[in-house]
C-alpha cells in the first residue's frame, strides 16, 4: 500500500490489517519507497495513490505501467481522488488487465476494497462505480450516438461490465438468468461495434476506451 | 517634446543683423523712390521697387527662421539685397540711375536660381551650377559692357519709365558697340536656352517629387512660371515685334501683379507645408485612436510622408539599440534622412527616410511627435494588459491553490474518516447502531462528492492535464449540461490561454443553458489555425436584443478574461434565433504550452 498522506495510510492500515484474506505485507509513503519495497516482497498486489512523490500527477500510473514489466501477474489498485474518466485513460493504454481504478474514498467499503483486490489478483479489471456512472450520464459529441440505440437495461449491463463484473455477477446483480445477461452483451457488442470478447478485462478495457472517446 | 532641429536659429547674429537693416532699407528705398522726379508713377513705382527688395529680405528671414535647415532663407534674403539697387532707378544722379539699371538682368537670373534651389536653397547637380555660373558671367560681361559703353541707358521696366529723358550714363567709356551688341545676343540666346532648360527640370523634379513636395513645387511653380511666360511675351513684344500700346499697358499691369506674387510663392509653398503637416499628423492620430500595431504604425507613416523607403525603429534599452518591429536592426546611414525621437532627452523611437524628406522639417516633425504618442500610448496599452493579465493570473493561481488545498487537506482528511467510521461501525454490535454509523458515512461520501465538485469548479485538474476539450466535456459531462462539444484540432496552448478559453466558455455554456430556454441544445466547436484559438458556443434558443441587452457582469468578466491574454470576444444575437459568442485568441508562435 502506497500514498503520501500519514491519515490516509494509519486509516488504510487498520482498515486492511484487518481484512480476512489480505496480508498487509508494507505501507510506503512515496514512488521511490514503494519500488524498492516492492522489489523487496514482490506483493500480488499494490494499492497506490495516483498523485504522490517524486513524480506528482502520474506516479501510480507510471508504477502501473512499469510494474507489468517487472512482474506481469502483479495486480495494481490505483486510488484517485478525482472522479474523472479521462485522468486514468492512461493506466488502461498499459493493459488492463490486473488493474483496478478506484476513487479514494473506496477503502472506507471493506467489502468493494476486497473484492477490488481480489479481482485484480486474478488478472481482471475494475473501475470504480462512480466513474462508469460519468461515462454513461453524458449526451455525447457524436451526431448518431450508437450508445443511443442501446436499450435501458442494455445500458445497466454494459455499466455492470465497465465495473468489472463477470456475466454471472451481472446476472446476479441485475436479477436476470446468465444466459440472458449473455444475450444482451452480445447484442451490446454488436451496437457498439466492439467484437465479441470473452476475457472480462479485455471486454472492460474494450468499454473503456469506447467510452472515453468523446 | 520632440524637437527635430533646435530652433536657435532665431538668435543667430546673422540673423539679426540682417532683420536690423531691414528697416532702414526700406525706408531709405521709399524715400528715394518718392522724391524722386526722375520717373513715372513715382509712389506706384516707389512701392513696387520697395517689394522687390523687402518683400524677399522679410519672406527670407521668416523662411530662415522656419527651417533653419534649408538654404532658401538666406537666399532670399540676398535676393532681397541684390534687388534693392533696382530702386536706384528713381534717382536723378546720373550714376545711380545707370547702375540701377544695370542691376535689373542679374537680378532676372537671380530669380531662374530662386526657382532651382527650391526648397533647399542648393542647386543639385554641377551641371546646374555650371550653368548658373555661366549665365551670370555671360550676363555681367554684357550688363557690364552695356554700362561702359552706351552713353544713355534705357529703364523699361513698368512704373519704371523715365518721364522725361532718361540720365545720361557717365561710365560710358569707349564705345565697342559690335562686342556688346554681340554679347547682348549672346546672353539673349544663352537665357532663352537657360529659361527653357529651368522648366524642363522643375517639371521633371516635379514628376518625380514625393506627394508633399510635389504640392510645393506645383504652387512655386504656378506664381513663378506665370512671371516668366509674361516676362517673356512682355519684352518680345515691347522689344522685338511692336504691339498695340493697349495690349502692352496691359500686359505691364500683368507683369507687375506676376512680379508681386512671385516672392509670395515661396512664403504660400511654406503654410503648404505647415497645413499638410498638420493634416497628416492629424490621420496619423486617428489611426492611432483605432488601435495600431508596430507594424501597422509603420506603414501609416510611410504613408503619411509619402515614402515607401521609410523604416522605423523603437529603441531598445536591452540593448542600446534601435529595433524595427521586424526584428532588424536601425542605425544612421549616410544618403538617408535619420529622425531621432526622444523624450526628455531620452531615445524612443527613430526613422529611416529618403533623404529629400530633408525638405520637410514640418512634415517629419508632427510625424516624429504622433510616433512618440503611439509608443507613449502602446506602452500604456502594453501596461495595461499585464495588469490585468497579472490579475487574472493571480485569481487562477488562487483558485489552483484552493483546490489543492481543497484535496490535500480537507478530502484526505475525509477520506481518511470514511475509513475509521467503517471500522467504527464493524465494532458496533448492535443493527441499528451500525445503520446510524453506515448513515453518517454516507453523508461523508456526500460531502467528498461535494468537494469534488468544488475544488474542480474551482479549478479542473483535467484542464491542465489534458487541455481544453477534455477539460469541458469532463465539466458538460458532471453537470450534465446539454452540449455537443466538437473539437476541430484544439491544440495545446499557454496556461493562461487555456485557463482564458476554458473559463470563458464554462461561462458562455452556463448562461446558455440558464436563457436559452429548456428546450436549447448548446453546441461548443473549438479550434485552431495559424494565428491563433477560436471557439465559439452557440444555443439556438431564445436569444436576446442586440442593443438591448444590458451587458451582464458576465459578459463583461468574459471579454476583460479573453483581453488579458490579447483575445477578443463577439457576440451575435437575435430574438428566436439564439445567441453564439466567439472568442478568438491569437497565439505567438513559440511560446510554450503545457509539458
Amino acid at each position: 500500500m502506497a500514498d503520501d498522506s500519514l491519515l490516509i495510510r494509519e486509516a488504510a492500515r487498520q482498515m486492511l490489517g484487518a481484512t480476512p484474506g489480505i496480508d498487509l505485507v508494507a505501507i510506503c509513503a512515496d514512488g521511490t519507497e514503494l519500488a524498492r519495497t516492492v522489489e523487496q516482497h514482490r506483493p500480488d498486489v499494490v494499492v497506490t495513490d495516483v498523485r504522490m512523490p517524486p513524480g506528482g500527477d502520474d506516479e501510480g500510473v507510471r508504477f502501473a505501467i512499469d510494474a507489468r514489466r517487472i512482474d506481469p501477474h502483479m495486480g495494481v489498485v490505483l486510488l484517485t481522488q478525482y472522479a474523472e474518466p479521462s485522468l486514468g485513460a492512461a493506466l488502461f493504454e498499459g493493459g488492463a488487465n490486473g488493474r483496478a481504478y478506484l476513487l479514494k474514498e473506496r477503502i472506507g467499503d471493506r467489502a468493494e476494497l476486497r473484492a477490488a483486490i481480489e479481482v485484480v489478483a486474478g488478472g481482471g479489471t475494475v473501475i470504480d462505480p462512480a466513474i462508469v456512472q460519468q461515462l454513461l450520464a453524458t449526451p455525447r459529441s457524436r451526431r448518431s450516438d450508437p450508445l443511443d440505440e442501446l436499450t435501458s437495461r442494455e445500458l445497466e449491463i454494459l455499466a455492470e461490465m465497465a465495473e468489472g463484473k463477470s456475466n454471472a455477477a451481472i446476472a446476479q446483480s441485475l436479477v436476470l438468468t446468465k444466459h440472458a445477461v449473455e444475450k444482451h452483451i452480445g447484442s451490446i457488442f454488436q451496437k457498439l461495434e466492439l467484437g465479441d470478447e470473452q476475457d472480462v478485462s479485455r471486454r472492460v478495457a474494450a468499454v473503456l476506451v469506447y467510452l472515453s472517446k468523446d | 517634446m520632440s524637437r527635430l532641429v533646435p530652433t536657435s536659429v532665431r538668435t543667430s547674429v546673422t540673423w539679426r543683423v540682417v532683420a536690423v537693416l531691414v528697416v532702414p532699407l526700406t525706408v531709405l528705398s521709399l524715400w528715394i523712390g518718392l522724391t524722386s522726379e526722375n520717373l513715372q508713377n513715382s509712389e506706384l513705382g516707389a512701392l513696387y521697387r520697395t517689394y522687390h527688395s523687402s518683400a524677399p529680405m522679410v519672406i527670407g528671414l521668416f523662411w530662415w527662421a522656419r527651417r533653419p535647415a534649408s538654404r532658401m532663407g538666406p537666399l532670399l534674403v540676398a535676393f532681397g539685397f541684390m534687388c534693392w539697387p533696382l530702386a536706384l532707378v528713381a534717382s536723378t544722379s546720373p550714376a545711380l540711375f545707370s547702375i540701377g539699371v544695370t542691376m535689373q538682368s542679374p537680378t532676372f537670373v537671380t530669380m531662374f536660381l530662386l526657382i532651382l534651389a527650391f526648397p533647399s536653397g542648393r542647386l543639385r547637380t554641377r551641371f546646374e551650377v555650371a550653368a548658373f555660373a555661366g549665365w551670370y558671367l555671360i550676363d555681367v560681361l554684357a550688363a557690364g559692357g552695356n554700362l561702359l559703353t552706351y552713353p544713355g541707358l534705357l529703364s523699361l521696366t513698368p512704373l519704371g519709365l523715365c518721364a522725361a529723358e532718361c540720365p545720361p550714363n557717365p561710365f560710358a567709356m569707349g564705345s565697342a558697340r559690335e562686342v556688346v551688341d554681340l554679347l547682348g545676343w549672346v546672353e539673349f540666346w544663352y537665357a532663352v536656352g537657360a529659361i527653357l532648360g529651368t522648366l524642363t527640370l522643375y517639371l521633371w523634379r516635379l514628376a518625380r517629387a514625393s506627394r508633399p513636395l510635389r504640392r510645393e513645387l506645383i504652387t512655386v511653380g504656378l506664381t513663378s512660371s506665370l512671371f516668366m511666360i509674361i516676362v517673356v511675351i512682355f519684352y518680345i513684344g515691347t522689344l522685338i515685334i511692336s504691339i498695340p500700346p493697349e495690349t502692352a499697358a496691359a500686359l505691364s499691369v500683368l507683369l507687375i501683379l506676376s512680379r508681386v506674387l512671385f516672392p509670395i510663392g515661396f512664403l504660400i509653398a511654406l503654410f503648404q507645408a505647415d497645413y499638410y503637416a498638420l493634416r497628416a499628423g492629424g490621420r496619423l492620430m486617428r489611426e492611432l485612436a483605432a488601435g495600431s500595431s508596430p507594424e501597422r504604425w509603420r506603414d501609416s507613416v510611410s504613408s503619411a510622408v509619402d515614402d515607401p523607403s521609410l523604416r522605423l525603429g523603437f529603441w531598445e534599452p536591452a540593448t542600446g539599440r534601435y529595433r524595427e518591429p521586424s526584428g532588424a536592426g536601425l542605425m544612421a546611414e549616410p544618403g538617408r534622412t535619420w529622425v531621432p525621437i526622444e523624450r526628455d532627452g531620452d531615445p524612443v523611437a527613430a526613422l529611416s527616410t529618403d533623404p529629400a524628406l530633408a525638405d520637410e522639417p514640418e512634415l517629419l516633425e508632427q510625424v516624429a511627435e504622433a510616433t512618440l504618442i503611439a509608443v507613449v500610448h502602446g506602452d500604456l496599452e502594453g501596461e495595461l494588459r499585464a495588469s490585468r493579465a497579472r490579475l487574472v493570473e493571480a485569481g487562477d493561481a488562487e483558485r489552483r491553490r484552493i483546490q489543492r488545498d481543497l484535496h490535500d487537506s480537507a478530502q484526505q482528511r475525509l477520506v481518511a474518516l470514511r475509513i475509521h467510521l467503517t471500522l467504527a461501525s464493524e465494532r458496533l454490535e448492535r443493527p441499528e447502531e451500525r445503520a446510524a454509523i453506515e448513515g453518517l458515512g454516507e453523508e461523508i461520501d456526500a460531502a467528498l462528492d461535494d468537494l469534488r465538485s468544488v475544488a474542480s469548479t474551482a479549478y479542473p485538474p483535467v484542464l491542465a492535464r489534458m487541455g481544453v476539450s477534455a477539460a469541458l466535456r469532463s465539466v458538460c459531462r458532471r453537470s450534465a449540461l446539454p452540449v455537443m462539444i466538437i473539437d476541430a484540432g484544439l491544440g495545446r496552448h499557454p496556461e493562461a490561454v487555456e485557463n482564458a478559453i476554458y473559463f470563458v466558455s464554462l461561462e458562455a455554456i452556463q448562461n446558455a443553458a440558464k436563457h436559452a430556454g429548456t428546450a436549447a441544445t448548446v453546441r461548443v466547436e473549438l479550434g485552431e489555425d495559424g494565428e491563433g484559438v477560436t471557439f465559439s458556443i452557440q444555443d439556438d434558443g431564445t436569444g436576446f436584443e442586440p442593443g438591448g441587452a444590458v451587458r451582464g457582469q458576465g459578459l463583461t468578466n468574459m471579454a476583460d478574461r479573453l483581453a488579458s491574454v490579447g483575445g477578443r470576444l463577439s457576440i451575435e444575437t437575435m430574438p428566436g434565433r439564439g445567441t453564439r459568442i466567439v472568442g478568438r485568441v491569437p497565439v505567438v508562435a513559440g511560446s510554450v504550452a503545457h509539458a
